[in-house]
């Protein structure tokens, strides 16, 4: 299959959205890349927002070595035309690195723009919480690069140490009614930070500190180039690592004039509904564990397991797949393997069915789930939730309709829907996620049906990728929207320049303190956990070029004390 | 060997530390948890603290943001102790580590900064090798039981 665009697209762009670019490029299907000046920016933020409801996929920026910056913010048009994503491009000076915040106009680009100002040292003007977000405290420093053999020796004197002031309450305020949960607590298993501030049992404020687990993916990438590339990106995240495989492969096929076989598109979409079964049946069970369910717990182990037997017949393996290339997929999948599965899928849909009553009407989930965690359509729009999230607020994004990937999800070939829930809360995140399970069987068995009746290549050798090519790639992650951008080298074509991955628990961890607010100590574990966050994708992460001036809040001694002097009470 | 030393290696609890892996592993541990492997039927528990574990099982590449926490959870386990190291990242960084320009977010693995007694290679290993790994560690802990006295 061909990706086709709309010729008159920039024409489009020019009449109907803006027409005061510096200058217009086409990209591959429907995104126009807009260069504009950096003043511009959060004008255009406000009225592509207000007026056209576009949706901002990521802000981040790109180094052009001695060129300066370019700051570069991704729009989503799809509901203004089919498939279109506007880039606008705005050059920075080395000199003077700063442009407008659009984080004043959206708070939700905040977390984005703490990755440039952080990553990159260009200056955010006017954003509203410049704390230091992803790497580590102390960074660059000799103590923590692993040459002293591990001996962490923390030193006192005249060097403190940076850490995390949040809230940004004055320190004697902050040890009185704040209560850190994490980094390891037993309610998510990766590590991060909450800390509410409580009134007896009420949360009455909270914010979140991620970035532990920041690993230079995207560097990694850059260097390592397009082939192996992918095998670094599936392991982004161990959980969805198919829907990271996809979404890389398409962002590099719209470098190049990709044709894939419609049998490796089957493939792919087989592979990531499967992918995205085992990742809700694995949310269902994590939840019923946090609420106390422990049979919810076991129950939907045992199905997760049975979705895990099918990946592993497919590709050999149960995490990470190793089967995306740019062109297609490495394996075939026997017309034998497909008839075998798609009696093994039947099952599997029968007990899902059995699974949605179980959740829908059980009285422990009922009685734990609904009215925890609020969110209305309103703040859902305002902090960019993506995913199940977004959809359970009752607002109906969904990449694979809007804007698909490189794999079948063709609404005349295959039958599928977007489900929503007005229910704004936990359980209507639950039902959301139940109904999404059976929307996917049904998929994978569409899938199985056309892989068990034809055959076909399954690979399309890639053509060489044009220098200085940009691409966006879109596709449906279980958590959410995930988004990748890449450019193509100048020098060299098996490199990209630059790669920037926008993961959806990026977005839907931010907005879990407004989702806190208001809700019982003992519910924040489930708020937390009903996002679905996944942390190994929040804080992968990208290059640095020069040391930022993050701010300097609370010392380390002293939070030293502090501790201190809060176990002695 | 004193009766608290048998009981222990009949029912070795454990500790699951993850330090910044993908979640790969951590799925499949889980999974050695869930009903088809079900490691339970040997003991084998997880624990929500350190403090009252056995043997810890640490899965990812240690970033460098998790020095202190590594360390301090390690301190934290009562001895005896043993501690299973799951994943190519944790057996030598995997892909994540880089020598020539050094990866600035990763330390590598776990063992620079703990002892490991046991590593289970495998990207992610299959939770019947993660069970393996883990009775090996139980044959440690006796081990170790045995000589402190």
């Amino acid at each position: 299959m061909k990706f086709s665009a709309d010729p008159n697209i920039v024409d489009f762009v020019k009449k109907e959205i803006y027409a005061d670019g510096l200058e217009y490029t086409p990209l591959r299907e429907n995104r126009v890349a807009i260069k504009v000046k950096p003043e511009e920016l959060d004008k255009l933020a406000e009225l592509f927002m207000k007026k056209f409801e576009a949706r901002l996929i990521h802000a981040t920026a790109v180094d052009l070595e001695v060129q300066g910056f370019e700051v570069l913010n991704i729009y989503d048009f799809s509901k203004v035309k089919e498939r279109l994503v506007v880039i606008l491009k705005a050059k920075v000076d080395k000199d003077n690195p700063s442009f407008p915040s659009v984080a004043k106009v959206t708070w939700q680009a905040t977390w984005a723009e703490r990755e440039i100002k952080e990553l990159l040292g260009l200056n955010p003007v006017g954003i509203p919480d410049p704390r230091h977000q992803f790497l580590p405290h102390e960074w660059p420093n000799a103590v923590e690069s692993g040459l002293t053999g591990g001996q962490y020796k923390f030193e006192s004197g005249s060097q403190t140490k940076e850490m995390y002031l949040p809230l940004k309450m004055p320190i004697e305020e902050s040890y009185q009614s704040l209560i850190p949960i994490g980094p390891y607590h037993p309610g998510v298993i990766e590590g991060q930070i909450v800390y509410v501030k409580v009134e007896g049992e009420q949360v009455v404020a909270a914010d979140i500190k991620t970035g532990f687990h920041h690993r230079g993916i995207m560097k990694l990438i850059e260097r390592r180039g397009y082939n192996k590339g992918v095998f670094v990106a599936e392991r982004v995240c161990g959980i969805c690592s198919a829907a990271h495989g996809l979404t890389y492969v398409t962002c590099a096929e719209n470098l190049y004039d990709a044709e894939v076989p419609d049998r490796a598109m089957y493939i792919r979409t087989l592979l990531v509904e499967l992918n995205r079964m085992h990742s809700h049946l694995l949310w269902v069970g994590v939840v019923a564990d946090v609420i106390g369910w422990k049979t919810g717990f076991m129950l939907t182990w045992g199905l997760r397991e049975r979705v895990m037997d099918i990946i592993e017949a497919i590709t050999g393996n149960r995490v990470n797949y190793g089967i995306w290339r740019m062109g297609g997929v490495s394996r075939d999948v026997s017309q034998e393997l497909a008839a075998k599965a798609r009696r093994t899928v039947d099952a599997l849909k029968e007990e899902c069915g059995k699974l949605l009553t179980l959740v829908a009407e059980h009285p422990v989930v009922k009685s734990r789930l609904i009215g925890v965690g609020p969110l209305t359509k309103a703040q859902a729009f305002d902090g960019g939730a993506v995913g199940p999230v977004a959809r359970a607020s009752n607002w109906k994004i969904d990449v694979r309709a809007d804007n698909p990937p490189h794999a079948m999800y063709d609404p005349k070939v295959i039958s599928w829907e977007v489900i929503t829930d007005d229910n704004c809360d936990t359980y209507g995140r639950t039902l959301v996620r139940v109904k999404e399970l059976l929307v996917s069987c049904g998929i994978v068995s569409q899938c199985l049906d056309y892989l068990a009746k034809t055959t076909g290549e399954v690979r399309i050798k890639p053509k060489t990728v044009p220098a200085g090519a940009e691409a966006v790639g879109l596709n449906e992650a279980p958590r959410g929207e995930l988004a990748y951008y890449m450019r193509a080298s100048e020098k060299d074509s098996n490199l990209p320049h630059a790669i920037r991955i926008r993961t959806p628990s990026y977005r839907n961890n931010a907005i879990i303190p407004l989702m806190l607010v208001g809700s019982n100590l003992a519910d924040v574990p489930v708020v937390m956990g009903s996002t679905d966050q996944c942390l190994a994708c929040t804080d992968r992460v990208e290059i640095i070029d020069e040391k930022t001036g993050s701010r300097k809040s609370l010392t380390w001694d002293m939070l030293v004390n502090l501790s201190r002097r809060l176990s002695k009470q | 060997m004193g009766i608290i030393d048998k009981a222990r290696i009949y029912s070795p609890w454990l500790y699951h530390l993850h330090c910044g892996g993908c979640n790969g592993c951590d799925i499949e541990t889980l999974a050695a948890l869930a009903p088809r492997f079900d490691v339970e039927r040997f003991g084998i528990q997880l624990v929500p603290s350190p403090r009252h574990a056995d043997i810890l099982l640490t899965t990812g590449c240690v970033p460098k943001q998790f020095i202190p926490m590594v360390k301090r959870i390690y301190e934290q386990v009562p001895d005896p102790k043993v501690v299973v190291a799951v994943g190519s990242c944790a057996c030598g960084g995997s892909l994540f580590y880089d020598d020539a320009p050094e990866n600035y977010a990763i330390l590598g693995s776990p063992d620079l900064l703990i002892p490991v007694d046991v590593y289970v290679p495998g990207c992610a290993p299959k939770p019947e090798a993660i069970i393996n790994g883990v009775v090996q560690g139980i044959l440690k802990l006796a081990e170790k039981a045995s000589k402190k006295e």
